[in-house]
């Protein structure tokens, strides 16, 4: 410690306290200290500057500190990942904690600190070393998590049944026999249901996006009637908002390149409903029940216009064109 | 609710110049004052984001602005609005904005007691702010 020489890396998105930080690391013998405001720099840092350990807080301007020691102790980065990391929050939440925990944080300092104590613990933490774990270690636990929600939310799209395109029919050699009412109906809605999961193109692109829609509709729907925690509906609302953004930006695409205006014609009335139910999602106070469950009744029957009259009918198949 | 909060905070002090050397150590007097103008100048935006949330209700906004105002006004000895800015972020992370509202009411008047505090000391060395 007395002949070496540390660089360390400050981050926090309060000047105040990233200041504070950096005068305090300065202050202390052999130690130089760098700042960052967001988590961008500090990547940028992390990865372009020799350092010798991070001070970070955790709720920054993406990425977050938590993502950023993910990343650092995954080798993600140019620094070893190996580096001493003091989290400097003021909060600590269980959760949080124990992510901490899980990767090999070396500890959680609460604000305010004193310049002495910060100084003791930097010391401290820069001349006993904690054993950490190969990177390969925690990169496998990131891919362990980012592969998780991946898995829940395959599961989750499943639920949702609701498609606007049919699924071409599959060639049949014998001719089809008649079906009796109840039956015929049954199929007609057994087609609905099975629609190739793997199709990304073209109008299944479409498809899954309004799948997706109906999914996250159906979430704020859950936490609203729920009565759960305001930010939790929040959440829920913003991805709804997102998802129909998203299919926005699809259908834009879509027009471009599919020579069907009059399909376009008919979901392009669609869209501005939609669109329009969506301003007023977006702006509804949430505690105001009556409004919200009218909203959602509306984009349900949005939902119902959209879907009970398909809007392609049937994909021709080459052998059917050269019958016609 | 607000029984609860004013007993609080009555033991608090609006600028507490001490605990600002604790956290800083001992600092030469422009020091002190370049601490103290720089508080006044960040915490200023972020109470401005905070009154704008709160408005507005802002949950997500709320609970980030209070919880930096929060530290930001510990590490500078403001005690009272620190502790007002706890309280809100606590409230409004329970999802209890009734309570959030009683609370923003104070928002107002200990920001301009902590401005009138930091005034006084910054006019008492003689430097415009």
């Amino acid at each position: 410690m007395q002949n070496q020489s540390f660089t360390i890396l400050v981050v926090d998105d309060v000047t105040l306290m990233c200041d504070f930080l950096h005068g305090a690391v300065n202050r202390i013998a052999n130690c130089n200290a760098m700042k960052a405001l967001d988590g961008k720099t500090a990547l940028e840092l992390l990865t372009t500057e020799a350092i010798d350990m991070l001070i970070t807080d955790l709720e920054i301007k993406a990425p977050d500190g938590l993502e950023i020691i993910k990343r650092l102790r995954s080798g993600e980065l140019a620094c070893p990942h190996d580096i001493p990391v003091l989290i400097f929050s003021g909060n600590a939440y269980l959760e949080q904690v124990q992510q901490g925990i899980r990767y090999d944080v070396n500890d959680f300092l609460v604000k305010p600190m004193s310049v002495d104590a910060l100084a003791k613990k930097v010391v401290h933490h820069l001349t006993h070393e904690k054993a950490i774990q190969a990177a390969s270690h925690y990169a496998a636990m990131l891919q362990a998590e980012l592969q998780q929600p991946v898995a829940r939310k395959k599961e989750q799209d499943r639920k949702v049944s609701a498609s606007i395109v049919r699924e071409a029919p599959k060639p049949q050699d014998e001719e089809p026999r008649a079906l009796p009412d109840d039956e015929a109906s049954t199929r007609q809605e057994k087609d609905f249901l099975t629609w190739p999961d793997d199709s990304t193109t073209g109008c299944f692109q479409l498809d899954r996006r309004l799948k997706k829609l109906a999914f996250n509709l159906s979430c704020f729907h859950n936490v609203f009637v729920k009565n759960c925690k305001l930010v939790a509906m929040e959440a829920e609302r913003k991805r709804a908002c997102e998802s129909i953004d998203y299919l926005n930006y699809i259908v834009k695409n879509l027009k471009k390149r599919d020579q069907r205006p009059d399909f376009w014609i008919r979901f392009g009335q669609q869209q501005l409903k939609l669109n329009k139910l969506a301003a007023q999602f977006e702006q509804a106070d949430l505690r105001h029940h009556s409004f919200v469950l009218d909203l959602l009744k509306k984009f349900a029957y949005w939902w119902m216009q959209t879907i009970n009259r398909p809007l392609v009918q049937r994909l021709k198949q080459p052998e059917e064109s050269t019958h016609e | 609710m607000s029984e609860a909060f004013e007993a609080y905070i009555a033991e608090l002090k609006t600028l507490d110049l001490d605990e600002l050397q604790s956290f800083y150590g001992e600092l030469a007097m422009e020091e002190l004052t370049a601490v103290l103008q720089r508080f006044y100048q960040e915490a200023g935006s972020y109470h401005q984001r905070l009154v704008n949330a709160i408005e507005i209700q802002n949950v997500l906004e709320i609970i980030r602005v209070s919880h930096s105002l929060k530290s930001m006004a510990a590490l500078t000895g403001a005690q009272q609005y620190s502790a007002l800015c706890l309280w809100i972020e606590r409230f409004m992370r329970q999802d209890e904005l009734d309570d959030l509202m009683e609370l923003a009411t104070y928002l107002p008047a200990l920001w301009q007691q902590l401005e009138h505090a930091i005034q006084q000391n910054l006019r008492s060395v003689g430097t415009p702010h």
